[in-house]
């Protein structure tokens, strides 16, 4: 973006978390400010994780253990937590979990989900991961695991998914994957999604997006809204 | 067939040239030196040159002007003039019978890749087999959820108790300082998932290519894995497998439909093995793809089940008397998913019997290493 001869420009290396390098030029002066992403401990402090899954969650002491913040749901407790992105991460098993809300179960949660707040993380981990009938389920999710699968797997999958929160590629990503769009309404859309996360303003993403389908600027406004949250974090 | 001018043994009969014909002492010689093949010329006891050129043997003909001549030992046949030949001849008869090697090999490896690419085009071996029979599987594969509950938690609760209880940064170094017992629950969890997961293939093939499980990765890496999950079961018979060569390539493939076939391999390989047996793994880069190969003792497979083997639930019939337990859709769902990336895994046997070890026997498959859906 160029105003005035003020330069704005919002840089993240993959895996460092977010990183804002703002500069503004006013000729002769000049001003930085930057913004350091967060170490992996600091987001590792930072994050809430939820299992919801009607059996034991055995790794849950470990994760603990490790220094994450996990809460363990036997069934849905309360939606509204996961339409508003309370938590960084939620681990969702497919069966016996969710059934007074969906009749596909967890399935029917995750659709849900993402309706609501598409930019929350969610792993699908279940048993039935053999099974294709599931497999809307697997591929909704951001990631699926087995549930035999090792603690040093889950462990390995739940870091790299919060470092991911914390970097805006993910969010950029997730409004690139809104299949609707035409390229231009794309490329238009995305950055000023980056321009909203730079400045912290969602309205230069509610005047990008007013021209396409009311379902996709929501879905937009959802995601840069749940950027902004973690930034503000 | 090249013409051959001298005296020559092939398969252990002796035949005589066209120039030169075998001296009579020859058919009752009892030592047969000349059997021993070499590239070099050498010299009987009594006197006569040989040499050999693949599985042909020259022989009983004498070359005075090759350092081999021994002047003390031909003493009693330089009367057979019959028998003398310049060593230049001997070199260019020596060339020739190469010649023919080469070629003969050459037509060999294109009727083999022939067959090859005719098994892989042809419409019997296909997976709708496994459709008309789903119903059946699926039933007796009802077991497979149930299963894959009960060890989720045996493995979950194994990880909390080596995660807590032993120091350590990695998982692995973990486990080495675990009990033998807690060892032997971590890896049987582990290989009862392996099982599951053939399962999972075997029930719906569509999984091999779905583009959800396709990743690229290095070969290499997951073979050496599953051979490191094979280690205990090998030790138990004290095996001690050899891996050879070194792969950096990497292919576009779900790499755990790929890890069925290794597992499959290693498993038949270990399963048929006798105690103290030998096992060689070899892996290797080429053009374009990866060699894959298992080499051990096993069951004689004959000729005519060569394919079968490769069937859903058939199994060779002396394998079937070595290990009666097995049932036999291993090969057949490796066979599957190796088709189903382009290629096919294919055996040969030596038809030599190796005393309570069996017929040594070579799995091996060419992983393609260019992109497929």
């Amino acid at each position: 973006m160029d105003v005035w001869g003020s330069e704005q420009r919002l840089e993240a290396p993959p895996s460092a978390g977010l990183f804002y390098w703002r500069q503004l030029v006013i000729w002769p002066f000049r001003k930085t400010t930057t913004f350091i992403a967060p170490s992996f401990e600091e987001i590792k402090k930072r994050a809430k994780i939820l299992v919801i899954d009607d059996s034991d969650f055995v790794y849950a002491p470990l994760f603990t253990r490790d220094g994450y913040t996990i809460e363990k749901w036997d069934d849905v407790e309360n939606l509204e937590k996961l339409e508003n992105n309370y938590f960084d991460l939620i681990l969702l098993d497919i069966q016996g979990v969710g059934q007074s809300e969906s009749e596909e179960e967890g399935f029917g949660i995750l659709k849900h989900i993402r309706a609501k707040s598409p930019a929350q993380i969610v792993i699908a981990f279940s048993n039935a991961d053999w099974s294709l009938k599931y497999q809307d389920f697997f591929d909704l999710a951001d990631r699926k695991l087995a549930k035999s699968q090792d603690y040093v797997e889950f462990k390995r999958i739940v870091d790299d998914l919060l470092i991911q929160r914390f970097n805006y590629r993910f969010y950029i990503e997730k409004i690139e994957k809104i299949q609707n769009l035409s390229h231009t309404e794309r490329t238009r859309i995305t950055q000023a999604a980056q321009n909203s996360m730079l400045s912290g303003k969602i309205e230069t993403t509610s005047i990008a997006v007013k021209d396409i389908s009311k379902e996709d600027a929501q879905l937009v406004l959802a995601i840069v809204q749940t950027a902004l949250a973690v930034i503000a974090l | 067939m090249t013409n051959i001018t001298l005296p020559h043994v092939i398969n252990g009969k002796l035949h005589d040239g066209l120039i030169i014909k075998w001296p009579q002492r020859c058919h009752t010689c009892k030592t047969n030196e000349c059997r021993n093949h070499t590239n070099e010329i050498g010299l009987c006891s009594y006197g006569y040159n040989f040499t050999a050129i693949n599985k042909t043997v020259l022989a009983g003909f004498i070359c005075p002007d090759h350092q081999s001549s021994s002047q003390a030992k031909t003493k009693n046949i330089r009367k057979e003039k019959q028998q003398t030949i310049n060593i230049h001849l001997v070199e260019s008869q020596k060339a020739s019978l190469r010649q023919v090697s080469i070629k003969k090999s050459t037509a060999l490896q294109e009727i083999k890749n022939s067959a090859r690419d005719q098994f892989l085009n042809q419409e019997s071996f296909r997976d709708e087999f496994i459709l008309e029979i789903k119903e059946d599987i699926l039933k007796g594969l009802s077991f497979v959820h149930d299963y894959k509950q009960i060890n989720a938690t045996i493995s979950q609760n194994i990880n909390v108790i080596i995660e807590t209880k032993y120091l350590g940064l990695e998982f692995d170094k973990k486990i080495e300082q675990a009990t033998q017992q807690e060892q032997a629950i971590y890896w049987a969890s582990k290989f009862l998932q392996e099982k599951l997961n053939v399962a999972k293939y075997l029930l719906n093939p569509d999984w091999i290519t779905r583009e959800s499980e396709t990743t690229s990765f290095r070969f290499h890496g997951l073979a050496l894995k599953y051979v490191k999950l094979y280690n205990d079961l090998f030790k138990r018979k004290g095996i001690t497998p050899s891996v050879s060569g070194n792969s950096y390539k990497n292919i576009l493939a779900n790499p755990e439909a790929i890890s069925v076939i290794i597992q499959t391999l290693l498993d038949n390989a270990q399963k048929y093995s006798k105690k103290s047996g030998k096992v060689e793994i070899h892996i290797s880069d080429q053009v374009d793809h990866i060699f894959f190969s298992v080499e051990s003792y096993g069951p004689r497979i004959l000729d005519s089940e060569r394919e079968l083997i490769f069937q859903p639930f058939k199994r060779a019939k002396d394998a079937i008397k070595s290990q009666e337990e097995g049932a036999g859709y291993g090969l057949y769902i490796s066979q599957l998913i190796a088709k189903r990336i382009g290629t096919i895994i294919e055996v040969e046997q030596e038809a030599q019997l190796k005393e309570r070890q069996g017929h040594w026997t070579t799995f091996s498959i060419r992983i393609p290493t260019n992109s497929w859906k």
